[in-house]
């Protein structure tokens, strides 16, 4: 007795999405796979771009496409997937850098030189990102601008991340965070006001 | 407007996200103010800087490897894809919550058969039916007193007017055996449902239970049967685990090869060609130049390739 199995039959492209679903809710794992296949490498290239660290991106990756995977059934199509799916994603990137804030803040409270910085970014200040020094250190400019962006907080750097590099709505942020518009839009001047005072005595 | 109110609306004019009417005051005001004018050329600059950031966009190698790990641990969380034929299989070998009244005689059922098929495939037991009260872990096997019982199906027939449905069961007696995993009669029970068992459930726990005996050859004969011939992929994913210490025996090897070019399941194929590639050798070669030409899964195509590179042979076949 053979199992017929669906992954000698790829699903359609055209085949729906609310199809897909279904299936997947009924543990049909090609299913699954298809969904996977539509949104993985967007989802990949936030976390890749948030996270600036491959194993972190790759980490997050299985993070939030398992907490999709097992949070499936909770799914009742009252919003489209993929919104459904980037709130997962972005509260999944969000306690990334929240916990890489976290470890950070530690190591640099214990006075021990912080990932990629040398002593002179620690010696005197209890957050060595907020010193100028270590962006100078930076010799090219993406490297400084990602020590800047390291000063936000994690949703300041979540609001700016998804406005400036992804392009979204205020009020797409908004609802990805669970936030008012006006919250993301603040989030966003303050955002603003931290990069450019940073990077405002850098030379390029 | 003011310049500050002009001024703190810039970003948000760049990021285009002020509705037309203050979009076109701001255009005007910053045409005909100096101040605002320069305002805006520092926030396109600033945009431009910010913008050097390099855009981190995925390698396939990278997307392909996320799926893959994302997908392995899928399969090895929950074995069993459900499609309709799989769903209506396990139904009928009792794996699914589904209350039917009549179920519950085919779970036995399928679960005796084993033990009837393990029987007729190795040594008779009838010597050993012996009362004993007390199973004891070290001691011989010992099996306990029997119960009548359906075991198996002849024939299910389904008179759809009159909405009934007739089987023929034959029935046998029930009987339980203990004993230590390493005693003989045990041990080939086990060997026996792994490999005859219709309840893919009683499968999966023998070869959980003789996994850790892959040396011993009819261990292995069996972990390469289930690995290459079991239809339920869970069943084959736990065989391909246990082997996976093995994989430079030739015997392993050549199973996997078949593992890698005919089992339907993606999971597996990846896993195959994982460890068959984590030391290559110039055997594989056109198993993987096939792969690169027919394979389906972005991965293993992929892996394929790379291989093929390392080894520095043709990925075009000749
Ligand atoms: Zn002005």
């Amino acid at each position: 007795m053979e199992t017929v199995s669906v992954a000698n039959q790829p699903w359609p492209e055209a085949l729906s999405e609310k199809t897909l679903i279904r299936a997947a809710q009924r543990q049909d794992h090609d299913a699954f796979e298809q969904l996977v296949r539509r949104y993985d490498r967007s989802v990949l290239r936030v976390a890749l771009h948030l996270l600036r660290s491959e194993e972190d991106a790759r980490d997050a990756y299985q993070e939030i496409f398992l907490r999709t995977y097992r949070s499936l059934n909770s799914f009742r199509f009252q919003c489209s997937f993929h919104t459904w799916l980037y709130r997962v994603a972005t509260n999944v990137c969000l306690d990334f850098l929240r916990r890489k804030r976290a470890h950070r803040d530690r190591w640099t409270a214990a006075g021990t030189s912080a990932e990629g910085l040398g002593p002179l970014d620690t010696a005197s200040d209890d957050r060595a990102s907020s010193n100028p020094d270590s962006l100078l250190a930076c010799r090219d400019t993406a490297g400084r601008i990602a020590k800047a962006l390291e000063l936000l907080t994690p949703k300041e750097r979540m609001v700016f991340e998804l406005k400036h590099y992804e392009g979204l709505r205020l009020r797409v942020i908004g609802d990805r965070l669970a936030i008012s518009e006006e919250a993301a839009k603040n989030g966003l001047f303050r955002a603003h006001r931290k990069l450019r005072a940073a990077l405002k005595d850098v030379p390029r | 407007m003011s310049c500050e109110s002009i001024q703190s609306q810039i970003s948000l004019y760049l990021y285009d996200e002020l509705g037309s009417v203050e979009t076109e005051a701001l255009e005007a005001h910053v045409e005909s103010c100096g101040a605002c004018s320069r305002a805006l050329a520092e926030e396109r600059e600033f945009f431009a800087a910010m913008s050097e950031l390099p855009s981190a966009e995925p390698s396939h190698a990278l997307v392909a490897e996320c799926r893959h790990d994302l997908m392995r641990e899928v399969y090895r969380t929950a074995p069993e894809p459900s499609t309709a034929w799989t769903r209506f299989t396990r139904w009928f070998s009792g794996e699914t919550e589904n209350q039917f009244a009549w179920r519950p005689a085919l779970v036995v059922a399928s679960l005796a058969l084993a033990f009837v098929v393990g029987r007729t495939t190795s040594s008779d037991f009838s010597g050993l039916f012996t009362d004993v009260e007390e199973p004891s872990l070290e001691g011989p096997m010992t099996s306990f007193p029997s119960e009548p019982l359906l075991s198996g199906i002849e024939s299910i027939a389904l008179d759809p007017r009159r909405n009934r449905v007739e089987i023929v069961v034959e029935e046998v007696s029930r009987r339980r055996f203990a004993g230590h995993p390493h005693d003989p009669q045990i041990h080939d029970l086990l060997l026996s449902t792994a490999r005859n068992s219709p309840n893919s459930s009683a499968r999966l726990d023998s070869l959980d239970i003789l996994t850790g005996r892959v040396d011993e050859l009819d261990v292995r004969r069996t972990l390469l049967h289930s690995m290459v011939r079991d239809r339920n992929p869970g069943v084959r994913l736990k065989a391909l685990e246990a082997l996976r210490r093995q994989k430079d025996d030739p015997e392993v090897r050549r199973a996997l090869i078949d593992v890698l070019r005919r089992d339907p399941n993606s999971g597996m194929r990846v896993y195959a060609i994982d460890l068959l590639t984590e030391q290559p050798d110039r055997k594989l070669v056109g198993v993987l130049q096939e792969l690169v030409e027919t394979e389906g899964h972005e991965y293993v195509r992929l892996r394929s390739r790379r291989v093929l590179q390392d080894l520095n042979a043709s990925v075009d076949r000749f």
